[in-house]
């Protein structure tokens, strides 16, 4: 059985009615999470250092990226992660509304761990968020003792 | 037959060749150095020069200045070394304009191997050099709006179904809420769904505007800048006087070139901008400037409020670009005034060091001389 450890999520989101949504998705779906926020690709890399207002906060175990960011887009953000070898341990997922193939190629030669585009039916993300939380469960589950 | 009548046969049918040539080409012939010795009509006509004003010189009279050393000092070394060379010159007419010639430059010996002339066979293609630099102009420009369009769906793609999403979002709630029975939400949802409409109908009449410029068909005239600016921030003068906004236009604004309905959109927008990143500050001041320069007039629109980094400075102009989203706007209002102002010939660009404010300046180009 997989036992379910609060997960902290780092959501990367400028639209602010969307990280609304997504916090409400936590939040009616009981997910005993917590989300932290910041609404640019500029913030997400500062928060993820641990600069300045950021000095305190703890890593997050999944990163829900969006595509298009001010300052620094999501794609720029993800390279970042992804070369450092602290950070690119963390799943990161890309939210975005649009399904242009440039974005997803791109994102997986960047070594994203999951793509989503921004589904249409909430129900659909609430679905999401609860197969995430799974994912993080197994994830986290201890390895099974190798007996030789 | 006499070898008389073979020879001048022989002799015929030279002048016959050399008249077929002569109708056709360009010629010119000089000595082992450089010398013009022989040129026909067709040179003279192309180039402008008398006879008497090329014989004995040489073909720096109508060099243009437009290659480089080195193409001549290869052309020389094929020649002199007895090979024939072909290739594309500019030259200079008598009358200052330039003219293209594709040339054969062919060196002639006498039996006893002596270099003794070099006669040169060209034609003019002056014409095809300027229909090929339009071509790739229009091509360049034909790349550029493929560039611009290809850029633009990508972000109408991303940024158009934003609100959508959000709309269907709020909907879902709302739905399931109501499903079972409960309406304490109810109306918050809804307050997001009418500001998700809000903001696509925004985004939706910024995109026709911005479809507009270069569609609708401009009348660019001399525009008094001191005027547009004046009727565009009284426009403004409520929200400047609630904001507590001090504007500050600087004296004797040029006259500048474009359309006067493009101007006024291009200076409300920048008005806009700078009192929306002006106010940062606890005493915000926007000023206006500007003037006359070589070939045209520019001017500015400063704010003192937080600037912009650098390294966002080309960013600023794209569309659907916000690099603030704590403030209102669709990130389509820069992208519009810059492609008014480059459509009217002009530049923008930003000039910002972050916690000095910004400002952003436009050159125009002036009256066109001879358009």
């Amino acid at each position: 059985m997989v036992t379910s450890t609060p997960a902290r999520f780092l959501l990367v989101e400028d639209d602010q009615s969307h990280a609304d949504l997504i916090r409400m998705a936590f939040d009616d779906n009981n997910i005993a999470n917590s989300l932290e926020h910041v609404d640019d690709g500029e913030k997400a890399i500062r928060y993820l250092k641990g600069e300045a207002e950021y000095a305190s906060r703890q890593l997050p175990d999944i990163i829900l990226l969006d595509v298009r960011l001010p300052k620094l887009d999501g794609h720029e953000v993800l390279r970042f992660i992804k070369s450092d070898e602290q950070l690119n341990v963390i799943p990161v997922v890309m939210l975005t509304t649009s399904d242009a193939e440039v974005d997803r190629t791109k994102a997986y030669q960047e070594h994203v761990n999951s793509y989503l585009t921004k589904p249409v039916d909430f129900d659909q993300f609430q679905k999401m968020i609860k197969d995430l939380e799974f994912y993080w469960a197994i994830w986290n589950s201890p390895p099974s003792v190798a007996v030789d | 037959m006499t070898i008389e009548q073979d020879l001048s046969s022989v002799v015929e049918e030279l002048r016959l060749h050399k008249h077929a040539i002569d109708e056709h080409a360009i010629v010119a012939i000089t000595d082992p150095r450089g010398v013009i010795t022989y040129i026909n009509d067709k040179f003279c006509k192309i180039s402008g020069y008398e006879p008497e004003e090329l014989i004995g010189k040489t073909h720096r009279v109508v060099n243009s200045g437009t290659h480089p050393k080195s193409f001549f000092v290869d052309m020389w070394r094929a020649i002199s070394s007895g090979k024939t060379w072909h290739g594309e010159i500019c030259n200079r007419a008598k009358d200052g304009s330039l003219y293209w010639v594709d040339s054969t430059i062919v060196p002639f010996y006498d039996i006893d191997g002596n270099l003794t002339q070099y006669v040169s066979i060209r034609a003019d293609v002056t014409e095809r050099r300027a229909a090929e630099k339009l071509l790739k102009k229009t091509n360049d420009q034909l790349t550029r709006i493929n560039d611009e369009l290809e850029q633009f769906v990508y972000t109408a793609s991303h940024d158009l179904k934003s609100p959508i999403v959000t709309m269907q979002g709020y909907l879902s709630y709302l739905q399931r809420d109501l499903s079972e029975g409960r309406t304490d939400r109810a109306p918050e949802f809804i307050e997001r769904l009418a500001l998700a409409a809000d903001r696509m109908r925004q985004c939706v009449d910024d995109l026709l505007e911005l479809s507009k410029i270069g569609r609708v068909t401009t009348n660019p005239q001399m525009v008094d800048l001191n005027e547009v600016v004046r009727s565009v921030v009284d426009s403004h003068k409520l929200e400047l006087k609630e904001l507590d906004v001090e504007v500050s236009v600087e004296p004797d604004l040029p006259t500048v070139y474009i359309d006067p309905n493009r101007l006024t959109d291009v200076i409300d927008n920048l008005l806009t901008n700078a009192i929306k990143y002006g106010v940062d500050n606890d005493e915000p001041v926007i000023t206006i400037g500007g003037g006359t320069q070589e070939g045209g007039s520019k001017f500015f629109v400063q704010d003192n409020g937080n600037g912009i980094a650098p390294e966002y400075h080309s960013k600023v102009f794209s569309i659907f670009e916000r690099l603030d989203t704590s403030k209102s706007g669709t990130g389509i209002g820069l992208s519009l005034v810059k492609k008014t102002v480059e459509n009217g010939g002009g530049s923008i660009w930003l000039e910002s060091i972050p916690g000095q404010g910004a400002t952003f300046w436009i050159s125009l180009p002036g009256y066109p001389d001879n358009e």
